[in-house]
């Protein structure tokens, strides 16, 4: 009690009667005065009792009031002032139980527990230090989003004069790159067509030669290199077919027996899947794993998924491969079917500020890269020379293909003669063949394709500017939010799918259905803090639909919480850095002063009292 | 989904195994289609079990009248002071039988028939049961003599043995209790040698693909027992159908018999005759006046047919093989023949205090986080809770006594950590044992060939959980005791002493065996076929484990030990002195949770009260209505567990929204309120076999409506609950017998009796319960968050007056986990209250030491329910002077907002001492 006096004195709180009560929460200290000699009961049955009653060790208030320090209620809080951490209110019940809830150990009797409180605190500072790093970090990404935002409104307003001139160029030499294409591949076509009478020559020539041949090999011949494991299985199946077929009915074997009433306990479906993925096999302590898989796993696998998988056998001796390693294998391939319908707790602070970090920095050097990159590249200089270069690109063609040859050498491995382009049927035959793209065909196909790509790209810059330059719309302050533009952002719930596409619509999907679209761009509030998306699709009774995504201020762009609060009414919460403030970064700042200023002293008393 | 498999029709899935294989892929997705469509009723497998048609040796016996076949020869009977016995004729094969009667001292008397001379028909063991009562005997007199029968007495019963045909007649008081081949469906099939035109199924009998070799042929007994005027028959667990055994005569199923073989059955029914995981042969018969009970004695495969008429309850008992080994308990009322059936299968293990709490299971905590997650949701939900449970996934390959390393790399400092807020872990541990050889239980067992054999003398090998096993012969005192030693703390790594067991699978389940267990020709120790011993198969491992933790805690403390704590599914007579057991896999359903009742009920009028059901049902996933209800319900259980299936959704009891939270946390901590009352009644399970849960016709013998009843039930003679058994339920039907008095246990209003029953209004906030008047019950009301931290708590004591403004009850209290309380380390005080005045004396009983403990705890509220009003109040003088004024306060801190009773505050009482206070008014 005598240090629990000290604390209190120290922590600058005027002592009242109430303060020297076990466990009373200092913003109810006024309750407990003591005036008159009684206490009231602060809530539930009105009932006023002698204040010699509080913390009596017996409960007579219905909300448990009366007893702040023992254990005797039900429903009682007991305050933890846990000097030099965080205060904590307790349940009762965790008074005097003999486990040390309150880091400076108040909740127990004096001498059972051992003041924790400093390494609490340092702790918490660690993790106070991190989040002010982070939010520091966040502030910077902000800048850049501005950055980004300004550069990309200076190159659209760069591009907007000469787009539509840029864009007639581009379509006409698409045009030409076509045409010459056309002509190559029907030169191509003529040359394939004498070959192909050639070879169909030489091929009944052939025929004619085997023709004594047994009709198994000629089947064999002509299967491909790939289907060999295939037609492999064929053959084995045919020979149990018949062996089935003599013997009548086939009795299941004591495993397939064992297996299937194991499979009755679990549904497992994705059993079949993971054995059936090659990888489960590539690894080679795994070589056989259908065994070790039976071994480890014998409730999960489904003797059904067995059998359609057809390829396992089950040696009575079972040979002591890795099977942990396939076990655990085997874990992290499950799908997380019951994970998914988890509701674990929300980690707690730290652990959340270490995932924290660890993104930070995997997200910090990805962006980095990326920005740098974009600063090297230089995105002005890029602007201003990009009329110029579309020139020099189309002159310097063949050349920048060369040395992309020699960037990107041809594999080796013959080709095998699969058509598998989108080329109209007639053009099918030549581009087969034509592959080789150092051919004049092959030359000319890049350039076209590479023509195109540039005209697409001159097409969503024209649709860029007509959406963000020539239309008035609102990007926040330094229109940071800029920096999103024709960006989409997505959350999975456990049915729906809700994705927001800045400055474009919001939408709701369930599974692969259609998706409903519940609302268009409509603005900011004032505060930029929220964002609306009005006027979607028609709902029964009720009208448009509608979004409304509230913004807070997080390390990247994260989409959740997405619901329906009233009926095709939306709502959604996501994170950004462009709406952090250096004011929030400045409230953590003042907490960590105060956390060092008082750190001493604490470190100083809480010496004392253990003296 | 789950069940989607389970529903499949074996058919389907045989024939997929015969289709080419290249088609088979595409059958399996087809498959899956068609199973998308929920079979819930297709999901026992009804045909995968044998049933009496099925089975040569119930076939061949049921309802099969044996004429006057079986007589008594006259001259051979020589009574021997308590002994009778005489030679039975099986007059159509020219075979004698011995007959002996011998009346026991402890209330019953023992009808043995077996093959004269002898030929080694399996008995058996005497370790299953208790010894000592083999010996106390009661001496008969011989009443009168004739040349058609002995009339024989011995205390308030009466033996009468008629020679032509056989039968046994057995009164108490002069009321008819028993006859015993009264319709001469009495059978005893010898053994003999092979004949060419023997029926089939004598020698050798099929079934799905099995084929049972009968080396030893037909041996066969059916006991025909009728209960003359009753109309009310109760036990021979395990299968989930009503208290009042119905009659097996009637509509599917219930034209089947009832049958003990204990099995894994998949998903069973709610409703159904079907035995399931464990097997007692007790059977309890009552009427107005009289309960009388009979136990034989025989672990075979056993059918019984119940068929009620109007002036009897007939039943037909046929078992395989064994002996007639038949104890018929005449003590007069339910408790005393629970009583006597105690003093042969012995008492209920005393449980560690902490056993008593709640238990939270899951196949499977996946991983040390998800434990330490999981433990502290419970702090930060402020729900108490004693145990943590890891099912067969913390296991590295079902190998038991092992750890997953990669989930659960440090096992020790995760039980030390539970530990340090007062709570123990529970691992799973399964008879069978993978073959691998480099698995040491494995190869240990091999070499010493501790295996149950196959019929051609090598070991045994079927599929379980970990794929090809051994089964470890646990019915081999030697084996237990080897499996014994590998539960100390130097074997089994990774264990603490905070550390107990859970034995699944022990009926034994085998997974590719007939009906999902062990051929019946397979061989134990001494040569024993499985035929024989099939249901002492769960009890014995269950015995070993249990063992090997009394052998842990005698390491790590000496001089007192640790009392065992395993679970078992499988179970038989005398399950009771090992540990408690559960009524296996049921499901998320409300029908689930009502039969949970009855199959409780009925294991405690057997002997076996340690038990409970899963609570929220072990398949499927209930909502927050039936998991608040079943949790309501299941803090009565005297085994209260939560437990789920691998693929259910997460179900810790936070996870259904504030408001269910909120009412299961109500309901867990009445649970731990009520622990010192559980706890005391407990120990009079240990020391006489009472159970802890019953019937209400139980407490109430005379009343004949409520024979049937099983919609409520008393915990102890003091409370009695109704549990809501249905959806949405706003007002239920309540049944308080007269004769009582009646108050509400949370609101501490007196409620009527009422010849019939009265509706009764409910919220989702609490099921009704009543405190019967008569009664004091100790309560402990602070909620802690485990029974652990409950140690130093003081008591309240409820006094809830009777007409006659009278009440009584009493605590036990010791250490709550050893020993020492055999030693008379326990403290045990009889409160009673008469004329206004509420004393505490210690308790004593013969039989056991007298308690010598004291401990500092204290009474620090006494509650009155139904204390005649007085204008002025009362004051109570406390040692006869200091006298203190009672005051108005809640019955219970669980629902303060009521001020109905009367309160002594802070007596001051201490709980070891005498004394008394006095109430007087003012």
């Amino acid at each position: 009690m005598q240090a629990l006096l000290l604390l209190t004195l120290l922590a600058g709180v005027v002592l009242t009667h109430g303060n020297s009560l076990r466990g009373v929460n200092p913003d109810l200290a006024s309750h407990y005065s003591g005036h008159g000699g009684t206490f009231t009961c602060i809530s539930g049955i009105p009932k006023t009792i002698p204040f010699a009653r509080v913390n009596d060790d017996y409960c007579d208030c219905s909300d448990g009031s009366d007893e702040p320090g023992t254990s005797a209620c039900h429903n009682g809080r007991f305050y933890c002032r846990n000097l030099g951490h965080e205060p904590r209110l307790l349940a009762s019940a965790f008074v005097d139980d003999g486990v040390c809830d309150c880091c400076d150990g108040a909740d127990e009797a004096k001498g059972k527990c051992q003041n924790t409180c400093l390494q609490a605190a340092a702790v918490r500072k660690e993790a106070l230090r991190g989040k002010i790093q982070l939010h520091e970090h966040m502030l910077k990404t902000k800048d850049d989003y501005v950055e980004r935002a300004r550069a990309f409104k200076e190159e659209l307003q760069l591009k907007a004069p000469t787009i539509e001139e840029d864009i007639a160029r581009q379509q006409a030499e698409v045009q030409n790159l076509k045409a010459e294409v056309t002509r190559l591949e029907e030169e191509e076509a003529a040359r394939q067509a004498e070959i192909a009478a050639a070879n169909q020559a030489a091929e009944e020539a052939r025929r004619a030669d085997e023709a004594q041949q047994t009709a198994v090999q000629a089947e064999d011949s002509g299967s491909g290199q790939g289907e060999d494991a295939e037609s492999a299985e064929t053959v084995d199946n045919h020979a149990e077919e018949v062996q089935g077929e003599s013997q009548g009915e086939r009795e299941e074997t004591p495993e397939e027996r064992g297996r299937r009433i194991a499979s009755q306990w679990t549904s497992d479906p994705e059993a079949a899947a993971v054995e059936g993925q090659p990888e489960e096999h590539l690894n080679a302590d795994d070589s056989d794993g259908g065994d070790d898989d039976g071994d480890d796993e014998g409730h999960y696998d489904g003797t059904m998924d067995d059998d359609a998988e057809g390829q396992f056998d089950y040696p009575d001796t079972e040979a002591e491969h890795t099977e942990y390693h396939s076990e655990r294998h085997h874990r992290q391939q499950r799908p997380e079917g019951s994970a998914m319908a988890e509701e674990r707790p929300p980690p707690s602070e730290w652990e959340d500020l270490m995932m924290f970090l660890d993104l930070v920095k995997q997200w910090a050097a990805r962006w980095m890269h990326t920005f740098s990159k974009i600063l090297r590249d230089g995105i002005r200089e890029d602007v201003l020379a990009h009329r110029a270069k579309i020139k020099e690109r189309s002159r310097s063609r063949q050349q920048r293909w060369e040395s992309a040859k020699q960037a990107f050498p041809q594999p080796s491995r013959p080709r095998t003669a699969v058509a598998v382009s989108s080329s109209p049927p007639a053009a099918s035959a030549v581009a087969a063949v034509a592959t080789d793209p150092s051919s004049p065909l092959g030359l000319a196909r890049t350039a076209a394709f590479t023509a195109e790509r540039q005209l697409q790209q001159l097409q969503k810059d024209r649709e860029n500017i007509g959406t963000f330059l020539n239309r008035p719309m609102d990007f926040g302050p330094d229109d940071i939010f800029l920096a999103l533009a024709n960006k989409c952002f997505s959350s999975y719930q456990t049915r729906w799918t809700y994705e927001v596409c800045m400055f474009e619509k919001a939408v709701q999907k369930e599974g692969n259905s259609n998706a409903v679209t519940v609302g268009r761009w409509y603005g900011f509030s004032e505060d930029y803090k929220v964002m609306y998306f009005s006027g979607g699709d028609e709902c029964w009774n009720v009208g448009p639909r509608s979004m409304t995504v509230y913004l807070s201020c997080g390390l990247d762009e994260r989409l959740s919480d997405g619901e329906e609060p009233s009926t095709c009414a939306y709502s959604a919460k996501m994170t950004t850095p462009a709406v952090c403030t250096q004011a929030e970064l400045e409230e953590l700042q003042q907490q960590m002063v105060n956390l060092e200023a008082f750190e001493d002293e604490v470190r100083a008393q809480i010496m004392k009292d253990e003296l | 989904s789950a069940t989607d498999y389970k529903s499949a029709s074996p058919n389907l899935i045989l024939l997929l195994g015969f289709t080419e294989r290249a088609m088979r892929a595409a059958i399996a997705s087809l498959l899956l289609v068609v199973l998308a469509i929920p079979q819930h009723a297709a999901a026992f497998k009804e045909n995968e079990f044998k049933k009496c048609a099925q089975t040569s040796f119930c076939s061949r016996n049921r309802n099969v009248h044996q004429g006057a076949n079986f007589d008594v020869v006259p001259a051979s009977i020589v009574l021997n002071t308590a002994t009778i016995t005489g030679t039975l004729l099986n007059k159509a094969f020219g075979k004698h039988l011995q007959l002996t009667v011998t009346s026991h001292a402890d209330g019953f008397v023992r009808v043995l028939v077996d093959e004269s001379p002898s030929v080694g028909r399996y008995q058996v063991p005497s370790d299953v049961l208790v010894s000592g009562w083999e010996n106390k005997k009661q001496g008969f007199k011989e009443e009168s003599r004739t040349s058609a029968a002995i009339t024989l007495s011995t205390g308030e019963t009466k033996v009468v043995l008629h020679f032509q045909p056989f039968s046994l007649a057995i009164s108490v008081k002069g009321v008819a209790a028993l006859q015993i081949n009264s319709r001469n469906l009495f059978n005893f099939e010898h053994r003999r040698q092979k004949q060419e035109d023997d029926p089939a199924g004598y020698w050798e009998e099929s079934w799905m693909g099995h084929t049972d070799s009968k080396p030893k042929g037909p041996e066969a007994i059916s006991l025909d027992l009728v209960f003359p005027s009753f109309q009310h028959v109760y036990g021979i667990p395990e299968r989930a159908t009503s208290l009042s055994l119905r009659s097996t005569n009637g509509a599917a199923p219930y034209g089947e018999p009832y049958r003990l073989y204990n099995l894994d059955v998949f998903e069973y029914l709610d409703d159904h005759p079907f035995g399931l995981y464990g097997s007692i042969p007790v059977m309890l018969a009552h009427k107005k006046g009289l309960t009388v009970g009979v136990f034989w004695l025989n672990a075979a495969e056993m059918f019984v047919d119940v068929v009620k008429t109007r002036s009897e309850v007939g039943t037909q008992w046929i078992a395989e093989s064994g002996i007639v080994d038949l104890f018929v308990f005449t003590g007069g009322s339910a408790p005393a023949v629970l009583s006597s059936y105690a003093r042969v299968a012995g008492t209920t293990a005393l449980p560690q205090l902490f056993s008593l709490g709640y238990h939270q299971c899951r196949w499977n905590y996946k991983d040390e986080a998800d434990v330490k997650m999981v433990d502290s949701g419970f702090d930060s939900h402020e729900i108490p809770y004693d145990v943590l449970w890891l099912d067969i996934e913390h296991t590295n390959g079902k190998r038991y006594l092992t750890w997953d390393s990669s989930l659960f790399p440090r096992p020790v400092e995760m039980q030390e950590d539970l530990a340090s807020r007062g709570r123990q872990m529970v691992t799973i541990v399964d008879p069978h044992v993978k073959r691998d050889s480099s698995y040491y239980i494995f190869s240990e067992a091999e070499t010493a060939g501790h295996f149950v054999k196959n019929k051609h003398g090598s070991d045994f090998d079927g599929w379980c959980w970990p794929g090809s096993s051994s089964y470890l012969d646990v019915t081999s005192p030697v084996v237990r005791d080897w499996w014994a030693q590998q539960f100390t703390l130097d074997k089994y790594k990774g264990s603490t002493k905070h550390l107990y067991i859970w034995n699944d699978m022990n009926e034994p389940s085998v997974f590719n065996g007939p009906e999902i267990t062990m051929q019946k020709d397979n061989l134990h120790y001494g040569n024993v076929e499985h035929r024989d011993n099939h249901n002492l198969f769960g009890i014995y491992y269950h015995m070993g484990t249990a063992e090997g933790l009394k052998l842990r805690g005698s390491q790590v403390d000496p001089e007192n030990g640790d009392r065992p704590f395993v679970l078992s599914r499988a179970f038989f007579s005398g399950t009771q002195r090992v540990g408690p057991i559960w009524t296996g896999d049921n499901a998320a359903q409300w029908s689930h949770l009502k039969v949970s009742v009855p199959m409780l009920l009925t294991l405690g009028l057997t002997g076996l009260p340690y038990s409970g059901a899963d609570v929220g049902g072990f398949f499927g996933n209930p909502d927050a209505e039936l998991m608040t209800r079943w949790y309501q319900v299941g803090i009565y259980y005297p085994f209260f567990r939560g437990h789920a299936h691998l693929e259910t959704q997460r179900r810790e009891p936070w996870l259904f929204g504030e408001d269910t939270t909120a009412r299961i946390r109500t309901a867990v901590r009445g649970r731990y309120t009520l622990l010192p009352y559980i706890y005391t009644l407990f120990r009079f399970a240990n020391t006489s076999g009472l159970p802890i849960l019953r019937p209400l016709w139980y407490e109430f013998p005379d009343n004949e409506d409520l024979f049937a009843v099983e919609e409520e039930f008393m915990v102890g003679s003091a409370m009695l609950v109704k549990p809501i058994v249905a959806p949405g339920v706003s007002s239920v039907d309540v049944t308080l017998p007269a004769g009582a008095r009646w108050y509400d246990a949370l609101s501490g209003a007196m409620v009527p009796p009422k010849t019939r029953s009265q509706r009764v209004q409910v919220t989702m906030d609490a099921i009704p319960v009543y405190y019967r008047g008569g009664n004091i019950v100790p309560l402990r009301e602070r909620p802690r968050r485990s029974s652990v931290a409950q140690a130093a708590d003081p008591y309240t004591l409820v006094v809830a007056l009777d007409d006659k403004g009278e009440a009584s009850g009493s605590l036990y209290v010791d250490d709550g986990r050893s020993f020492a309380f055999q030693q008379g380390q326990y403290l045990h005080r009889d409160f009673t209250f008469k004329s206004l005045k509420l004393t505490s004396t210690v308790r004593l009983e013969s039989g056991v030491p007298n308690g010598t403990l004291t401990v500092p705890t204290t009474i620090e509220r006494v509650v009155f329910l139904g204390l005649p009003s007085s204008k002025r109040g009362y004051k109570a003088l406390i040692g006869g002077k200091h006298a203190v004024q009672l005051e108005t306060g809640p019955l219970t801190m669980l629902a303060p907002q009521h001020e109905n009773a009367v309160v002594l505050r802070k007596p001051g009482l201490q709980v070891s001492y005498d004394w008394q206070v006095e109430i007087v008014a003012l």
